[in-house]
């Protein structure tokens, strides 16, 4: 029996949809800025869905990103559906939990069990590689954080002095943060975008590509409303944050995990930043929130659980396909 | 950029503002216990004491609606400063109590102690004019500010010295009228506790300025 074409665009519309969602759920971009308080988490869901929706709409590319390439031999269009909506469901059910988790990480722990699952010859030089920035981005974002808190601390202490004079530069640093930060979730509202898109854009020609991108565009901002907000706040109150030291924490790891993605290097942003701030807490003899554990904890069943859940949604979406 | 130079100096206005008033009765109270020592303690310059106190709560008002309307101050800033204004208003209000506590004095002063409590009374006065001017120090100048705090602390100590001088006379005095006992000494405590509280807010103050790391 034909299935009608509008059922499957409506079929994966929704999946695409949920894709966003997922994304925008595990979002902790603005954590910096609520935990230093420079704005609160009305101003900052309202600050990122705009962003979100303007990131979806003019950088968004309506072309889908081949996932898994260079890692999965044959990557069919119903490997790509498994992949996103697997790493899909990991993000939502971390978000839900208020844990943030690498979007990076739970794709390739899917691709890994869909591999292993199909018998596909993976490319496991690949996948040790992939491993191994596993774990030096914390240890980069720890080691950066650590190093340009102790430089700032040197400037402050040579330059600062009173409440006044800090007011002023910490003023300063609050619009660093927040320019750099609406920055990071635009470009990364388009990078985003592209994925959840892709899919949709390549069941059919006459497919308004605008609308697709406002319609993931709202599906991402939504999913950081519902429970984006969870991931933010958990990120955002690991120590203690003024406006300079969320600049420590969060700016020079922005900046090398831009280098690291021009270079092709598969950095974790979620890590980089959790690690940051924990670096952050020591390099400022600040304590460290309760709980850090379950973070690290997710961590690790990032691979298995989102390479499980790759091998259950592939049977029926191979079915619909 | 004029419109935060004008709401800086409209606080900072505010804060000077609610210091004058505690300095002004810290300054009343400090005369009107010298008189008392002397014997001609005058009650209106004790509710002099109380209006500065009111004063004092007015100013206080009006500088936290001010450190509060401003909604792009930073939240840490808010905080540490309303702190600062909590504490010292809460030594405005002891020299309030102690004013109407003397109120109800009608005993003449012990002679024999006399001498110590107007070291103690001095102490007391010495140690909030150091406190309001750490306080104003600290917008600007945090070293000067932490060197003071040690002023203080000394002060504290010489102060617990008197004060245990002075009950030590007074409690040996097992003749006297008990409520006149009870009552000396308790002036004794109210002012050396007014000085106890001003060194912890010296100490809290130089927590403030580890928190803001400078020279």
């Amino acid at each position: 029996m034909a299935v009608d074409f509008s059922v499957i665009l409506i079929i994966f519309l929704i999946i695409s949809i949920v894709i966003a969602f997922g994304i925008g759920a595990n979002d902790e971009t603005f954590s910096g800025i609520y935990g230093s308080r420079i704005l609160n988490m009305k101003q900052i869901l309202i600050l990122a869905t705009i962003f979100a929706i303007l990131g979806a709409i003019i950088l968004g590319e309506a072309v889908s990103k081949t996932v898994g390439k260079g890692i999965f031999p044959d990557v069919t269009y119903e490997v790509v559906i498994t992949i996103l909506v697997s790493t899909a469901i990991w993000l939502i059910l971390s978000s839900a939990l208020g844990l943030p988790i690498s979007t990076t990480h739970a794709t390739i722990g899917a691709i890994i069990g869909l591999g292993i699952a199909l018998g596909a010859n993976l490319d496991w030089l690949k996948i040790l590689e992939l491993g191994l920035w596993w774990i030096l981005s914390p240890i980069i974002g720890y080691v950066i954080t650590f190093l340009v808190y102790k430089l700032l601390h040197q400037y402050k202490v040579k330059h600062l002095n009173g409440f006044q004079s800090y007011e002023k530069a910490e003023k300063s640093f609050s619009w660093i943060v927040l320019i750099v930060i609406c920055i990071t979730a635009f470009s990364r509202s388009g990078n985003d975008c592209s994925n959840a898109v892709g899919i949709v854009v390549g069941i059919g020609e006459d497919i308004d590509v605008t609308l697709l991108l406002v319609i993931t565009g709202i599906s991402l901002a939504g999913g950081l409303i519902v429970l984006g907000r969870g991931v933010i706040k958990s990120v955002g109150k690991i120590t203690e944050l003024h406006p300079s030291t969320a600049f420590t924490a969060q700016i020079p790891t922005a900046g090398i995990l831009f280098l690291g993605t021009a270079l092709g290097i598969p950095l974790s942003g979620s890590h980089m930043l959790v690690a940051s701030l924990v670096g952050l807490s020591k390099a400022s003899h600040t304590p460290v929130k309760k709980g850090l554990w379950k973070i690290v904890l997710i961590w690790f069943l990032t691979f298995p659980m989102a390479g499980l859940l790759a091998i259950i949604i592939y049977f029926p979406v191979n079915a619909l396909i | 950029m004029k419109l935060i130079q004008d709401k800086r100096n409209k606080l900072l206005n505010a804060a000077k503002e609610f210091h004058s008033e505690v300095i002004k009765g810290s300054d009343l109270l400090h005369d009107c216990i010298n008189d008392l020592i002397n014997g001609k303690l005058s009650k209106s310059k004790l509710d002099d004491v109380i209006q500065c106190e009111h004063n004092a709560d007015v100013a206080k008002e009006k500088y936290i609606n001010i450190l509060y309307s401003d909604k792009r101050a930073l939240p840490f800033l808010i905080e540490d400063r309303y702190r600062l204004i909590k504490y010292l208003d809460i030594i405005s209000d002891n020299s309030e109590e102690l004013a109407r506590g003397l109120k109800v004095y009608y005993f003449s002063f012990y002679e024999d102690i006399k001498e110590e409590m107007r070291l103690l009374n001095d102490l007391y006065e010495k140690s909030i004019e150091a406190l309001i001017k750490m306080i104003e120090l600290m917008e600007t100048d945090f070293k000067t500010a932490y060197r003071l705090s040690f002023d203080i602390e000394t002060f504290k100590r010489q102060a617990r010295e008197s004060k245990f001088k002075i009950l030590n006379v007074i409690y040996q005095k097992s003749e006297e009228k008990s409520i006149k006992v009870y009552l000396t000494s308790k002036i004794c405590i109210k002012l050396f506790d007014m000085i106890l509280r001003a060194e912890e807010i010296s100490d809290f103050l130089r927590s403030l300025i580890v928190k803001y790391p400078s020279k």
